[in-house]
């Protein structure tokens, strides 16, 4: 009988029953027949019931089901609100990226002190652009004065007709270095050299014309760079009319116009210097940093009345 | 409901299971999250870390419901996901918190649910003696006893473990061996 006796781990898996059934009834028939495995049998018995009352008390602890089907349902609705909030944002990785900008259009704190830290920059930038062209100009003797972008009024840049006539224009500027510069408080366009003979009536139509929506051609001739950011900025401004920026908040739409003029003033300021010395990669980057805030902002605020649009 | 008309449901339930047509969410929660808590709890040691654990299986099973096993071997997929996290959350404990520690932090909570002091005083000193006793007891004999207690099959088991099925009668053998020759000596110690 000894060779037909069976393993520990068969003997384990008929008391578990994970035994084929042919199985089962050959253990059992060997179990009843061998003295030594029916011992062998009963201590696995008696072991394993001592085990499962070691256990019992443990399996006896209550399990927390309503807390815990509580626990999982919430957990699953903020997965489905991500999950939504996911599929919008494949929808558009654009309008992700301009709802990141938001938060700037916000008044929480940190978002002001953040704008207002972007805007420091954009009035240093400012400021070291005019300063650098004035000392540009003053080599040509002017004592021209000069407005800066911390002028509080909102600031209206040079008239677009100019540079669709280039003939008188270019000498205009070369000659007239030390003529009244381009700002004044009141808003209208710069006063333009009093060149005789020149066509006045252009101005008219120039001021017509929102300084935002289409940001005007100053004298010198646009830098290359430039048209992408003028085109986006115009784009992105249809855009906004289109939609109709009365369905933002009023304090976000005052907040956007405080912004608008500032980055304006500092637009202004930086241009002239940009495209008076074309050389002058400094004074470029600073054109073109101020285009990039102003692109940044318009870009929120389109979102922003997308957005609001939308619901 | 007493506890123990509770745990014989529960065993009811977790048997049911094997019968069940194919299982969504709320089935599979329904069916299995006693397992899962559990098997939880018997690693992790602590109630309030075994819900933890709970959740988080089975917010995987939400995410994952496409890929997860089919019903036959969802309860082994889910305790083998279960033995992960609670290992994990083990291991993002500080380390200078020890079992011992935990030991008490759990008799409390045991202690604090009492109606009747000593007799959960003898209870709570049962529970921690088969706590240390398997946690004496070297893997993966120690997942099989613990696997087997929560109801699973070999195959169950195997699935969860990933070992071969053929083995697991024997570790269970040798396991068990162990585990009575260990409980002798602590519970020896009373």
């Amino acid at each position: 009988m000894k060779e037909l006796c069976f393993d520990e781990a068969v003997l384990q898996s008929y008391f578990d029953g994970e035994l084929s059934p042919e199985t089962m009834q050959s253990v059992a028939a060997h179990i009843n027949a061998c003295v030594n495995c029916a011992a062998r049998a009963k201590e696995i018995e008696s072991e394993t019931e001592l085990m499962r009352g070691a256990f019992a008390p443990e399996m006896e602890l209550g399990v927390p089901t309503e807390s815990l089907r509580a626990r999982i349902d919430s957990a699953i609705k903020a997965e489905q609100l991500s999950a939504q909030a996911r599929e919008v944002r494949k929808g558009s990785n654009l309008r992700a990226w301009f709802a990141s900008l938001i938060p700037g259009l916000n008044f929480s704190p940190q978002h002001v002190a953040a704008f207002a830290s972007v805007l420091v920059l954009i009035a240093v930038a400012a400021v070291f652009a005019v300063i650098k062209w004035q000392h540009a100009t003053n080599g040509a003797g002017s004592t021209g004065t000069i407005a800066t972008s911390a002028t509080p009024e909102p600031t209206v840049v040079t008239p677009p007709e100019e540079g669709t006539q280039p003939s008188p224009s270019p000498s205009i500027e070369n000659n007239n270095q030390n003529a009244p510069k381009l700002y004044n408080a009141s808003g209208r366009p710069f006063r333009r050299p009093r060149i005789p003979g020149t066509p006045s009536g252009n101005n008219m139509v120039a001021r017509e014309r929102a300084p935002n929506l289409a940001p005007p051609v100053q004298s010198p001739p646009p830098l290359p760079d430039e048209q992408g950011y003028l085109k986006a900025i115009a784009s992105l401004t249809n855009a906004i009319d289109s939609t109709g920026n009365s369905t933002l908040p009023p304090s976000v739409q005052a907040e956007y116009r405080r912004n608008l003029e500032l980055i304006d003033q500092a637009i202004a300021a930086t241009r002239v210097a940009a495209r008076r010395n074309p050389q002058d990669a400094s004074a470029r980057q600073f054109l073109y940093a101020s285009y990039q805030n102003k692109v940044d902002l318009l870009s929120a605020v389109a979102d922003q009345t997308m957005l609001v649009a939308s619901r | 409901m007493s506890e123990r008309a509770g745990a014989l449901l529960d065993t009811v339930t977790d048997q049911v299971e094997t019968t069940a047509a194919a299982l969504g969410f709320d089935e599979a929660f329904t069916l299995h999250h006693r397992a899962v808590f559990r098997t939880a709890r018997a690693i992790v040691r602590d109630s309030a870390l075994a819900e933890d654990v709970t959740q988080e299986v089975f917010l995987r099973l939400y995410k994952n419901m496409d890929s997860t096993p089919g019903e036959e071997l969802l309860r082994a997929w889910l305790l083998r996901v279960t033995m992960n996290v609670a290992r994990n959350t083990l291991r993002g404990q500080s380390r200078a918190v020890a079992r011992e520690e935990l030991y008490a932090q759990d008799a409390e909570r045991i202690n604090w649910f009492a109606p009747a002091p000593e007799e959960e005083l003898e209870r709570r000193t049962e529970i921690e003696n088969a706590r240390r006793t398997l946690d004496r007891i070297k893997e993966p004999m120690r997942s099989c006893l613990l696997l087997k207690q929560q109801g699973l099959s070999y195959r169950e088991i195997a699935t969860t473990l990933q070992i071969n099925e053929t083995n697991v009668g024997s570790l269970i053998a040798r396991g068990r061996k162990e585990f009575v020759r260990l409980y002798g000596k602590i519970g020896g110690n009373r």
